[in-house]
C-alpha cells in the first residue's frame, strides 16, 4: 500500500468519497495485484513445503500440515475442516496482527497530517 | 462572502519552513492563480485549503465556515471541492469516463444521469470521444482535460487546480481556459490555481499572487 502513489487516496478524498469507500473503491483495486500475486506466490510455497515436512516430521508428531493431509487422504472431512478452519483463524490473527503493527505505514497511504 | 480565507498559515517539513504566516482571501466566484518557484509551498497551500494537509498554525475558513485550525478540522470530502493535481493523476483501473463519473458518486443522481453529466463535463474539454479509454491509453494533455473534467463534474463551490494547464500546447491552452473560464463564471464557482506561468492568470481573468519566502503577496 505504502508503494501506490498517495495522490490517489488525495484525489479520492477530495472527490467526496470517505475512508472506508475510498479503501474499496480505489485502495483495494490498486493493491489487488501485488496481493494476489502474494497470495499465489504464498500458496505455491505452501504446496512445495507439504512433501518436505512429510519427509522430516518425526513418526507420532507429524506437523499440522501432514495431518491435515491425512485427514483429507482417509476422508476424515468434518476434522479437515475444523484444522482448516482452526489454521485460517490462526493465520487471520497473525495478519491482523502485523497490520495493527504496521498501521503507521497505513495511514501514511491517506495521510491528514 | 469570502469563499475562502487562509489566515496566517503555516507550515514546515524537516525543519524547513514552506508556510510562514501566509494569508489571503478570495470572494465568492473570485479567482486567484498563485505563482512561485519550485518548492515555494504553492502545492503545500492548496493541500490545507482542500484539507488533505494540516496546517501547523493558522485557520482555514470556507465560505465563513471554519475548516482547519485551532483543533477543528473538516475532511475532504466535505469541503465541496473540485481538484487538478500537478501532473494529471487519474485512477488507473477505470475508464476515462469511470474517473469523471467517480467525483460523481456521492451526489443523489441516478447512473444515467451521472454519466451523462459526466459526458457533458468531458464534453466541455474536448475529450468526449476518449470516455471509454483507459489511462493508459491517453496523452499526458488528454489525461490533464479528463482531470479538468472530472474537478468540475460535481459542480463544486471551489476549485483547486495545480498547474491546470501542463502538457497542452499554447493554442489548446488558451481555448481550455476559456470553456473553464466560461463554466467558472456560469456556475460562479470560486478558483484558486497554481501556476508557474503567470500569464495563466490573465487567461482565467485571475488576479495574480505570488508566494516567496512562505508568505503571499500580491503580484504586481
Amino acid at each position: 500500500m505504502a508503494r501506490i502513489d498517495r495522490r490517489y487516496a488525495y484525489l479520492t478524498r477530495v472527490s467526496g468519497a470517505g475512508g472506508l469507500r475510498a479503501a474499496a473503491a480505489v485502495g483495494v483495486p490498486l493493491a489487488f495485484p501485488a496481493a494476489a500475486a502474494g497470495a499465489v506466490i504464498a500458496m505455491v510455497l505452501g504446496v512445495a513445503e507439504l512433501p518436505i515436512a512429510m519427509l522430516v516430521a518425526p513418526p507420532g508428531r507429524p506437523p499440522i500440515s501432514v495431518d491435515l493431509f491425512n485427514l483429507m487422504h482417509y476422508a476424515r472431512q468434518g476434522e479437515a475442516f475444523a484444522a482448516s478452519l482452526a489454521m485460517m483463524a490462526g493465520a487471520s490473527a497473525a495478519i491482523f496482527a502485523i497490520f495493527a503493527l504496521t498501521r503507521k505505514s497505513w495511514k501514511q497511504y491517506m495521510p491528514i497530517h | 462572502m469570502e469563499a475562502v480565507h487562509a489566515d496566517s498559515l503555516t507550515k514546515s517539513y524537516g525543519g524547513v519552513r514552506v508556510l510562514d504566516e501566509a494569508t489571503m482571501a478570495v470572494a465568492e466566484g473570485g479567482r486567484v492563480v498563485i505563482s512561485g518557484t519550485t518548492g515555494a509551498g504553492k502545492t503545500t497551500l492548496l493541500y490545507i485549503i482542500a484539507g488533505l494537509v494540516r496546517p501547523d498554525g493558522g485557520r482555514v475558513s470556507l465560505f465563513g465556515e471554519k475548516a482547519s485550525g485551532n483543533g477543528f478540522f473538516v475532511p475532504p470530502e466535505a469541503r465541496s471541492i473540485g481538484m487538478v493535481f500537478q501532473r494529471a493523476i487519474l485512477w488507473p483501473h477505470m475508464t476515462a469516463c469511470g474517473n469523471v463519473e467517480f467525483a460523481l458518486q456521492e451526489t443523489t443522481l441516478a447512473r444515467g444521469e451521472r454519466k451523462s453529466r459526466a459526458l457533458e463535463a468531458m464534453a466541455l474539454f474536448g475529450v468526449e470521444d476518449l470516455a471509454g479509454r483507459r489511462p493508459e491509453g491517453l496523452s499526458g494533455g488528454e489525461a490533464q482535460r479528463v482531470a479538468l473534467a472530472r474537478s468540475i463534474a460535481a459542480r463544486p463551490r471551489i476549485l483547486l487546480w495545480d498547474e491546470p494547464f501542463t502538457g497542452l500546447d499554447e493554442a489548446t491552452r488558451r481555448e481550455i481556459a476559456g470553456r473553464a473560464l466560461g463554466f467558472i463564471a456560469n456556475a460562479k464557482a470560486t478558483l484558486v490555481a497554481v501556476s508557474h506561468q503567470r500569464e495563466d492568470a490573465a487567461l482565467l481573468g485571475a488576479r495574480c499572487m505570488s508566494l516567496k519566502d512562505g508568505k503571499l503577496e500580491e503580484a504586481r
